[in-house]
């Protein structure tokens, strides 16, 4: 029975440029699970990627304050982090993203439950500065909030400052989707397995956006 | 207009007593007015948004009084305006009106009809300050109920040195089924600095109100701080469309806000064309269940223009709902920005929101932000936001001009179609004005 | 009540949002027997399945009864009508970011059976029903295809081993050789191992398939007719006007 998420401080995650499918899917299963063996905790709140590549950095359970520069062109970037608040948790996912140079792609997702009191903080600032054309930027943050005292502040901005890109973020704060919920509960699950399964399923979309980024065209 | 009247530059406690005494005001309305200036004196100006370093509260003179009597010469207004109105189409009657060269005799003639219609059903449509002469009890229990001075600096200015605009009261049950248009019942000259508007629309009843026209207007004031404050009811409907093209000297720092009660709904669209710098956030204060609000907003930015818009959800009892619609078009090197705030309270069970707001950037010169900011106090509610900022579809425009469309023809009329959300919620005669001064726009931007 | 009645609604009103839905049902379901519920749109075909399966919102009111294997079930939850023995497959079912079909059913099975044999049978039915196994691994219903997302539905119903199956409209959006894939999957994991089968559906193509023991009829929230097969013939040559 899934209770908690585990604690991951914000690491980073240089990708190979290349990955089959089912070393996609062990990378992809292993996100929540257990530490990737060639990531690095960051020590700083701001990063530089000065190499092009492909880049994951991911956070579980543990606030962010990163500021981003992307300062090299055709480089893959995605943002993952998943807050599970509980009693009086304060959690805050505070991230600035700026691309300064041509043909990058990023997403960012942030997911949090909050039982309790918890409380979470969502800032992400996207720029995109002259230079960066043909960028593909999305953002994603979804919370669910469980419970009367939890408290959800979320910012998704976007500064754009060329005319040659692609960008969105979305933003939803919900309580457990009745649709949803009613199916599971037809399909024989009691209310607190439906629950239980709501709950992963926000934290697995993190697996199935990894690999949507980082496999297939 | 001939400027009868006119107060040196400056704003003083002295200049607040003479507008104040000019007016024959009351004396609950002295003290107001000085309250609200000491107010304006300790605010700052906001650090956020567009740059307001360069407005001066000194150049400006605060009152003027003009007179209908002697039209103002057709020879004296400028060439581009009168150009648009050609092209634009317009009624020469209209042109007239619009450039302050018709006499008050002949729109009085024009509308004297529906006047008289609104007047049986107990309506009350009046200039603020008659309203204020005519039905003090009545002014009095709602004025700066829903925007006090202390809110913004702007609203501050604002309730010192108030003067023109509109006052209108609805009673329960009447529907007014068409939309009624500010300037031509009215006849406030050209567009007031300091306008303040007040609208009452009491239970069951419905108001669809139009303030302002797309064809460009020539605005000597170039600050523009007006206060626009809503009362909608229980069951009652208000739909306040405003739609600005004012000349691009026009600082438009405009202050709207609705309380919405139980069971009634606001609805807010907002076209921004003209204007140097619009700082403009209609919104709604959600305060009785099942209450409703909306947000259609939709800007357009060429070179030299700043459009920060958005808007404000207060859901503040349970039940209630809120959808903000925001288009924003920036070409030319102009910046539009989405600014918006949604706040969800903790008694606001069931509440839901939905705010989209998608940008479209036109050439690499041009910007576009958006600043959502969400606040979810409640567990029981739905909060969903999405935005898109995105440049023209070059598969779309291809095939558009494969059928035989200049460039020029296929760019409007992918912008046309980006902002018909919006203008498909304008009435008709708006909504072409309004789409046919776009694509003059953008032809004028490829020229 | 005779052993042989599976189902039995007493009375069933309801009301939503000041609009009669349902009007003065009253029906029993026979055991082992196949039911076609055939009915104009808006007549209330979706509504009665909902409140059999116990959906919130659609309560019956006026002291209605629904009594389902000699029990009382007028109040109790959804999750327990469907312990016991009641499914529902829906018209448009949910689409899931994260979930796959696979979760839903070993969360549903356990501990009865262990995640590795419901894997197994997933895989083994899906291969029945003609079902990619992308589509299975899928988070649940994600980019699936109407006929697609109805195997799916089956897929469940074949594991959850229910008594009484409620299929609204599972012959809707699915093309001409799905058709015949699911119709040979409800005769073997239904019919022949004698489940109570009610099919909601408009068209009478997948009754070709299916020949149901009774046809009812619904109208405006009653049920206005019942009969055997050829009842179903004549709607399909005539038409809902003239019942």
């Amino acid at each position: 029975m899934l209770v908690s998420l585990r604690t991951q401080s914000p690491t980073l995650v240089k990708l190979p440029s290349s990955l089959t499918q089912e070393q996609l899917e062990k990378w992809a299963s292993t996100l929540l699970t257990s530490p990737f063996p060639s990531a690095l905790p960051l020590s700083s709140s701001q990063l530089t990627l000065d190499k092009p590549g492909r880049y994951l950095i991911y956070a579980l359970n543990s606030s962010c304050e990163l500021e981003i520069e992307i300062k090299v062109p055709q480089t893959e970037v995605l943002v993952l982090a998943a807050y599970w608040g509980k009693g009086e948790e304060r959690y805050s996912f505070h991230l600035e993203e700026g691309f300064h140079y041509p043909s990058c792609r990023s997403l960012v997702r942030a997911v949090s439950i909050l039982e309790g009191a918890a409380k979470f903080s969502y800032q992400t600032t996207i720029q995109a500065k002259s230079k960066a054309t043909n960028i593909s930027a999305q953002q994603e943050n979804y919370n669910l909030i469980l419970s009367p005292k939890a408290e959800v502040e979320t910012q998704p901005f976007l500064e754009i400052n060329n005319g040659q890109l692609s960008c969105s973020h979305s933003s939803i704060t919900a309580s457990l989707d009745e649709e949803k919920l009613n199916f599971l509960l037809s399909r024989s699950l009691t209310p607190p397995q439906a629950k239980e399964l709501l709950i992963k399923e926000i934290l697995y979309t993190l697996e199935g956006r990894f690999k949507e980024f980082f496999g297939g065209e | 207009m001939k400027t009868t009247f006119q107060l040196a530059k400056g704003l003083t406690e002295e200049t607040i007593r003479q507008i104040w005494q000019r007016k024959k005001e009351p004396q609950w309305m002295l003290e107001f007015r000085l309250r609200a200036f000491q107010i304006f004196q300790k605010l700052p100006l906001p650090k956020w948004g567009p740059d307001l370093s360069q407005i001066n509260f000194e150049e400006f003179s605060y009152y003027q009084e003009v007179t209908e009597s002697r039209p103002r010469s057709w020879k004296d207004i400028p060439q581009e305006i009168k150009a648009t109105y050609e092209q634009l189409g317009l009624p020469e009657a209209e042109q007239r009106f619009l450039a302050g060269i018709a006499t008050q005799a002949e729109s009085q003639i024009l509308y004297e009809n529906l006047r008289r219609q609104l007047e049986k059903k107990g309506v009350i449509f009046l200039s603020i300050d008659e309203g204020l002469k005519k039905h003090p009890q009545l002014f009095r229990r709602y004025f700066a109920s829903v925007i006090s001075p202390a809110d913004n600096k702007l609203a501050a200015l604002n309730s010192a040195a108030w003067s023109g605009g509109s006052f209108i009261y609805i009673p329960p049950g009447v529907k007014i089924s068409q939309p009624i248009q500010a300037y031509f019942l009215i006849n406030i000259p050209s567009v007031g600095q300091f306008e303040r508007t007040l609208i009452i629309v009491d239970e069951g009843a419905e108001l669809n109100y139009i303030e302002g026209c797309s064809a460009p207007l020539y605005h000597q004031s170039s600050l523009h701080a007006g206060v626009v404050e809503v009362i909608v009811k229980a069951g009652a409907k208000m739909r306040y469309t405003t739609i600005q093209n004012w000349s691009k000297n026009v600082y438009n720092l405009t202050t709207q806000r609705a309380k919405v009660h139980q069971n009634a709904t606001m609805e807010w669209i907002d076209g921004n064309i003209g204007s140097r710098i619009t700082m403009k956030y209609p919104c709604c204060l959600l305060v009785g269940e099942g209450a409703k609000g909306y947000v259609l907003s939709l800007s357009f930015a060429s070179r030299g223009q700043h459009h920060d818009t958005g808007a404000k959800m207060f859901h503040l009892a349970a039940n209630t709902s809120s959808r903000v619609i925001s288009k924003s078009i920036s070409l030319e090197g102009g910046h539009s920005s989405y600014r918006g705030l949604v706040h969800i309270a903790p008694k606001a069970a069931n509440s839901k929101s939905s705010v989209s707001c998608d940008a479209l950037i036109l050439d690499p010169q041009s910007r576009s932000d958006t600043y959502p900011t969400m606040r979810i106090k409640n567990p029981k509610s739905l909060m969903r936001h999405e935005a898109t900022v995105s440049v023209l579809d070059k598969k779309k425009l291809n095939y558009l001009m494969s059928r035989g469309l200049s460039r020029t023809e296929a760019e409007g009329l992918l912008v046309t179609s980006f902002a018909a959300p919006i203008t498909q919620q304008i009435p008709l005669e708006y909504a072409s004005e309004l789409n046919k001064l776009i694509k003059l726009e953008m032809e004028a931007s490829v020229g | 009540m005779s052993k042989s009645i599976i189902l039995e609604l007493e009375n069933i009103n309801l009301i939503i949002n000041r609009k009669r839905i349902l009007e003065e049902i009253n029906l029993s379901l026979t055991r082992g027997k196949s039911y076609a519920l055939m009915g104009p749109n808006g007549s209330g075909k979706s509504s009665l399945a909902k409140v059999i399966m116990g959906y919130p919102d659609y309560q019956p009111q006026n002291g209605g009864k629904i009594i389902f294997q000699d029990q009382d079930i007028t109040n109790l939850s959804m999750d327990k009508r469907a312990k016991l023995g009641i499914f529902l497959s829906s018209q448009a079912p949910p689409e899931f970011d994260g979930i796959k079909v696979t979760a839903l059913l070993q969360t549903a099975s356990a501990p009865k059976r262990s995640r590795l044999q419901i894997r197994k049978e997933v895989e083994k039915l899906s291969q029945e029903l003609q079902l990619e196994p992308t589509v299975v691994k899928k988070p649940l219903n994600q980019t699936a295809s109407g006929g697609e997302r109805k195997k799916l539905e089956l897929l469940q119903a074949a594991i959850l081993d229910p008594t009484l199956l409620i299929l609204d409209e599972i012959d809707t959006g699915v093309d001409v050789d799905s058709l015949k894939t699911i119709s040979r999957f409800i005769k073997n994991h239904f019919v022949k191992a004698n489940k109570t089968l009610l099919l909601i559906t408009h068209y009478q193509r997948i009754l070709e398939h299916l020949t149901p023991d009774r046809v009812l009829v619904m109208k405006a929230g009653r049920i206005t007719r019942s009969g055997d097969y050829s009842l179903a013939k004549l709607i399909d040559k005539k038409g809902y006007g003239w019942i």
